[in-house]
Formats: C-alpha cells, structure tokens, sequence
C-alpha cells in the first residue's frame, strides 16, 4: 500500500471514484433498469448477466479502495506531521548550537581575560615574589610531573 | 537479471523513516583541551613557576566550560529529539 505514496493524491482520488462511481451507476443501471434498457437496446440483453457482474465488481472494488484510500490518507497525514516534527527539531537543534557556541566562546573568552590580568598583576609584584622566596628544584619537577600526569622521577 | 536488483531497492524505500538527522556538534566542542603546561626546569624564580600555574589553570578552566557545554548540548538536544519523536 506504502508504494501508492509514489502517486500523486489528486490522480489516486480521481482513479478511486471514478471505479466507485462507474459501479454504483452501473450497478443501478443494470440490476433495476435493466428491462428499460434493454428495450431500447437490445443488442445488450445476451450480455445483461456479464454487465451486472462487472458492475458489481467495480461496485465492490471502488468502495474497498475507497476505505484503502482513506487509509493511505491517514497515513500520508502522519508521515506529513512526522515530518514536520522533524523539520521543527532540526531547526531547535541548530538554534540551541548556535546558543551554546556562543556561551562557549564568551565564557572562554571571560577565562582568557582573567589570565591576562593575573599574568600581568605577577609582573606588577614579580620583585615582591621572588625576593624572599627561591623555588627548589624539586618543586618544579613536582609541578611539571602533575601537569603532564606523569610518575616522579620519570622522564620526559 | 540486473533489473531484479531494483526490486529490493523499491521495497526497500518503505523502510524509509522521518526522524529527524542527528544535530551538528558546536565548533568550539570539537577542538580538543590542550596540554597543561610545564615550567622552565631550571628556573627558581616562584613568579615564574606562578605565571605557568595560572595558565595551567586557566586551561583547566577553559576545558570545564567544554565539558559544561558538553552536558548541556545533550541535554538540550535529547529533549529535542525525544519530543520530535513521540
């Protein structure tokens, strides 16, 4: 049934009840007129029984795709709303990126000025630091062996 | 014979879904955090070894922004998901 998505809804209707009504017009014709008919065109009465099925026929298949078609129509209605749905995350999503690279590039931007004024605040008292205070070696290792996470005493 | 192979592609095309693509991550969150630095190994001066500290933490504060940002695109965006197919 999915593969009638591939027909356009307009063509799929006009198909359905152009079958439904052909049966019931003909389904009327021929089990209630048919001795009228007849009348004026006898050549139709050797074939009157192969009228009547073939208009039921058409009868019972226009009113099965009928219900088919409504269906399809459900469906197609669901898929649409799907898509839609979709289409509106989609869009969400890119909105929220935005939103977050935006908070991201400010918030490193807030670190990043910070640096530069604790940096230039240890130039301002560097003398100050450094004249009481001498680094042991050791120290410097333990700070750069924490910053790579690396064992002490291990090289580079 | 080679048309035979259309067959599966045709039926196929039934399975074809309409959730929605899986979002783009920010630019910012797909560069990784950097090294922490190492100070000068002979160097006794603490304003030294201070100016290295600062910026090792200010790497480290630059990487939480990233993991931060991180928790919240996937918070945002499974809610967006989980609402878009229900």
């Amino acid at each position: 049934m999915w593969m009638l998505s591939f027909v356009p809804d307009s063509f799929l209707i006009w198909i359905v009840n152009s079958i439904l009504i052909a049966g019931a017009i003909g389904s009327f014709l021929s089990f209630f007129l048919l001795h009228r008919i007849v009348r004026w065109f006898p050549a139709l009465a050797p074939y009157h029984l192969l009228i009547q099925i073939v208009s039921a026929v058409l009868l019972v298949a226009g009113i099965y795709f009928k219900g088919g078609y409504d269906t399809e129509a459900a469906w197609r209605d669901k898929v649409k709303a799907a898509e839609e749905r979709a289409a509106l995350a989609e869009k969400q999503a890119a909105e929220t990126n935005v939103k977050i690279q935006t908070k991201i590039v400010e918030k490193i931007k807030v670190v990043k000025e910070n640096t530069i004024v604790y940096q230039d605040r240890i130039k301002e008292v560097e003398k100050l630091i450094d004249k009481e205070c001498k680094v042991a070696p050791e120290a410097i290792d333990i700070h750069n062996a924490a910053a790579k996470n690396r064992k002490l005493g291990e090289s580079k | 014979m080679r048309f035979l192979l259309l067959i599966p592609t045709v039926l196929l095309a039934g399975c074809l879904t309409t959730a929605p693509k899986f979002p783009d991550i920010p630019p910012e969150l797909q560069k990784a955090c950097p090294e922490l630095q190492e100070a000068t190994q002979n160097t006794t001066e603490l304003s030294k070894l201070l100016d290295v500290v600062v910026v090792n933490y200010s790497t480290y504060y630059e990487c939480r922004v990233k993991i931060d940002a991180w928790l919240q695109w996937h918070k945002e965006q499974k809610e967006i998901f989980d609402k878009a197919v229900k």
